[in-house]
């Protein structure tokens, strides 16, 4: 089930919300139970058989820490890590067999039809193994089975840990109705709905008809190139992100604070700070779990520069099996790597306006280039964008426009045929260009959703708020009329539904 | 305001909203699969839907069926019915109507037929060369749902789809309608089709450009005996490269073999046609590109090819609009496959028989 889906708006979310709390006037169990089947519910709604899959991991996982809890500490980490390897396992069946296979015998490999939420669960129990191998606080199972299955981070995180989730479903004061809970939950969901169905998926058709003809191998502009590629980060974030506001909407309806996932990325000065910004609970997981056990900064920067390539080098191939993932992560490692001697060279660390702006513009325009990478489908067609955007592309001499979207304006006069064709080619738009710029626009100077409301779960250990004196969400009937006229306008944009982007990783 | 009034405001503000559409969806019946035309009449029919509904209520009778897009509206269900030896014909033709809709309607009917111990004898598949292996309607338009006995989807899903769609511009389409038929009946000149209206079926867009179907962009047909204007068809030549993609070309070929051996193997008397197209049709599509799915599909069955000779392709006489054959077309059709014959033109329709695989 999609959260941008009518029969989740109206009739799961309302259901699963009356039900937990009418349960949890039986008991608090009554309700942990009663949300878990809920979300396994939701879960089994995209393929039913499929549901086995986390349950089984669900209760392995939950027998392993209870091994690890009864084990010495020697025999404990030993437990740990058979566990974490197993979910690695099961990932890398799922995920990357087909992969590795397709290297042994040198041929393309076939895209896996992988289970949804793998990735996401399996990051969230290895953190919890690791940490409960390091903390040793015990663990009840049901709750166990609610903190990896509440459905509102199950498909697409944020990834969550038991540090932060365990304590909150022991509470029992969260199950009862917190209304300030609920108006603030409700805010943050439109938002993300607004975001997802008004910019991300406005913005996707004109992505799709660049990538698609580079897919095929047809000839593109720079313009073209540079204009889809940033289309798409665009798109992404909007995507993503209203993803992201979504669940934190959602764990509000339940009294349960899920951490901020981002804090605007594109405001990013420097790729470190890209990082701190950018899919907050990844890279956290990286930092804790794979970057600082390779001893992170510890052993010098020659030392550091290999874990960041290496650790970012994991978390492209976390996104999926293909060399475009692998490319993505190395670039973003290299791009840290000089981002840290930078920063050893740098004599002030003082930033100016002017300095400031050209930070922007090289950490965004890096960006922009790592995801032509990441939205490819192959390695070649990456190539091909990247070369066009390096000023080698061209317009076909002759083809037709194979966009709609600037007729109207080309018949009406605003613009010639002949220029579209000449600096956007074939398949990007005037229209295109345009809507790509004023969402960028949004993106980068109105409030994200989280500095709108003030909400600071998982706050990144970055100084990304800016102050403003307006434009504060508090439950008034002014924000309450400006909250149905945005979900109003999502209401009759809500008859296609697409899938979020990152449910494919 | 408290939190608890800001909470439930949005509450109700959203139940108001979604209580409306569904009204307004009832009320106005856009698709007509509620069959309330109370105050609208349906401006977007879901003729799939329509159609089957027709053929759950006369089942028993019907012992052949025309399948094809709105052009086959414009093949004569009782001549076709005459030529055949059948008293009950059910002509389904959907708007934009590809093999992705006849094949599950074909094996629904064929297991309720099995069922009811009678025999479906005829079958006439009349495909259009111009839209085979475009992207299809089917399940993915609002008007073009399959009911859930023939797609095996949940009514559940298709119901609450037709209950919660928001489509104002259907709604308000549908109330002009009504008022337009009111005054139409008051002149006299009300439109006297059967169960399907033929206007309603014409007026879809049945260009496509963009491979997508006309979803994207399509061109609305002439309303009358006119071919396109000249714009139109320029258009529509110009982009060649466009009208020549068929991204769902190999899905579409295996659905045309299942059809045939479902036919072959139930006993039914299969005929397969070409639509003719008109010449401002044909030209939109690059040199050869037709003719060369004409032998793919080829391979699959014998084809009657009603590739448009000159005196027809060009005559305005004979279209209803750019691509809609006129029912004088439809009656030489059925002469030429079932008659033999003798008053058809010589040049017009030749039975291919099928090639080697």
């Amino acid at each position: 089930m999609l959260f941008n889906s009518l029969e989740f708006i109206y009739v799961f979310l309302p259901l699963a919300v009356l039900l937990h709390f009418l349960a949890a006037r039986w008991s608090v169990a009554a309700a942990v139970l009663t949300t878990t089947i809920s979300s396994l519910v939701f879960y089994a709604w995209w393929k039913p058989p499929f549901v086995v899959l986390p349950l089984i991991s669900v209760l392995g996982n939950y027998w392993l820490a209870r091994e690890i809890l009864a084990s010495d500490k020697k025999a404990g980490h030993r437990i740990m890590l058979v566990g974490v390897a197993l979910n690695l396992l099961v990932l890398g069946y799922f995920k990357y067999f087909d992969f590795l296979v397709s290297i042994v015998e040198r041929r393309s490999p076939v895209v896996p039809d992988v289970p949804l939420a793998l990735s996401f669960t399996t990051f969230v129990q290895v953190a919890f193994l690791v940490e409960l191998e390091r903390d040793r606080a015990p663990v009840v199972s049901r709750r166990y089975a609610m903190f990896v299955t509440f459905f509102p981070h199950l498909i697409a995180g944020p990834i969550v840990r038991w540090t932060e989730l365990g304590p909150q479903l022991a509470d029992k004061f969260r199950y009862r109705v917190d209304w300030n809970n609920v108006a603030l939950g409700l805010t943050i969901f439109c938002i993300g709905l607004a975001k997802k169905i008004l910019f991300a998926d406005n913005l996707a058709p004109h992505v799709a008809g660049v990538f698609d003809a580079a897919s095929a191998g047809m000839p593109m502009t720079a313009a073209a190139a540079w204009g889809a590629s940033v289309a798409y980060s665009v798109q992404l974030y909007f995507d993503f992100s209203g993803y992201s506001d979504m669940a934190v909407g959602l764990g509000l309806l339940f009294n349960i604070r899920l951490p901020i996932n981002f804090a605007a990325p594109f405001r990013a000065t420097s790729v470190i700070d890209l990082w701190r910004r950018w899919h907050i609970s990844l890279s956290r997981f990286l930092r804790d779990f794979v970057y600082v056990p390779l001893g992170g900064s510890e052993r010098g920067s020659a030392q550091r520069s290999i874990n960041l390539v290496a650790t970012m080098v994991l978390g492209g191939l976390w996104h999926g099996a293909n060399w475009t993932f692998i490319a993505w992560g190395a670039f973003h490692g290299v791009l840290l790597v000089a981002n840290h001697l930078w920063r050893e060279l740098r004599v002030s660390a003082k930033k100016g306006l002017v300095s400031s702006f050209f930070g922007w513009l090289l950490t965004f325009g890096a960006f922009v280039v790592g995801m032509t990478m990441f939205r490819s489908p192959n390695i070649q067609t990456a190539g091909r964008l990247l070369m066009a955007m390096a000023g080698f592309g061209y317009a076909q001499p002759g083809a037709p426009l194979m966009v709609e979207w600037d007729f109207w304006a080309i018949d009406h006069g605003y613009f010639s045929e002949a220029l579209v064709k000449t600096w956007l080619g074939a398949h990007w738009s005037m229209v295109g260009t345009l809507l790509t710029a004023a969402l960028l626009a949004v993106a980068l100077f109105l409030p994200d959703t989280m500095e709108l409301v003030d909400y600071r779960e998982g706050e990144p250990r970055t100084n990304w708020r800016q102050q403003r004196r307006f434009l504060i969400w508090r439950p008034t009937a002014s924000w309450a009329v400006a909250i149905i006229a945005l979900f109003s306008v999502v209401f009759v944009n809500l008859n296609k539904f697409t899938e979020f982007l990152y449910y494919q990783f | 305001m408290t939190a608890r009034s800001f909470a439930l405001s949005v509450i109700i503000g959203a139940s108001l909203l979604l209580g409306t559409t569904l009204c307004a969806n009832v009320l106005t019946d856009p698709q007509g699969v509620f069959g309330v035309e109370v105050i609208a009449r349906s401006a977007d029919p879901n003729w799939r839907y329509l159609l089957f509904k027709q053929y759950e209520r006369d089942a028993s009778l019907i012992d052949g069926i025309i399948f094809g897009s709105s052009r086959a509206a414009y093949i004569d269900g009782a001549a076709f019915g005459d030529r055949i030896g059948s008293p009950q014909v059910l002509r389904f033709a959907v708007p934009y109507g590809l093999i992705t809709d006849h094949l599950p309607l074909l094996q629904y009917v064929l297991n309720d037929k099995r069922a009811r111990g009678e025999q479906l004898k005829s079958v006439l598949l009349l495909l259009d060369l111009d839209f085979f292996g475009k992207t299809p309607w089917t399940n993915t338009n609002i008007n073009a749902f399959l009911p859930p006995a023939v797609s095996g989807e949940s009514a559940v899903r298709f119901w609450w789809r037709y209950l919660t769609a928001f489509q104002h511009r259907k709604w308000r389409d549908s109330v002009r309608r009504r008022d337009r038929d009111a005054a139409s009946m008051q002149s006299g000149s009300t439109e006297k089709d059967a169960f399907v209206r033929r206007s309603d079926l014409a007026a879809f867009p049945v260009i496509a450009i963009g491979g997508d179907g006309g979803a994207s962009r399509s061109i609305q047909t002439a309303a009358s005996g006119q071919l396109a204007d000249e714009a139109v068809a320029l258009s529509h030549r110009s982009r060649k490269s466009w009208n020549a993609e068929r991204p769902d070309l190999a899905r579409q070929i295996s659905y045309l073999a299942q059809f045939v051996e479902f036919c072959r193997s139930n006993n039914v008397a299969l005929t397969v046609a070409t639509s003719p197209m008109s010449r401002a049709n044909v030209e939109g599509y690059p040199d050869g590109e037709l003719e060369a799915l004409m032998e793919k599909l080829n391979r699959l069955t014998p084809i009657w090819d009603f590739s448009s000779p000159k005196w027809l392709a060009d005559n305005p006489n004979y279209w209803a609009d750019f691509s809609h054959f006129s029912d004088a077309v439809g009656l030489l059709m059925l002469d030429r496959m079932f008659l033999g014959n003798s008053s058809t033109p010589g040049d017009f329709g030749r039975l291919r028989p099928q090639l080697a695989r």
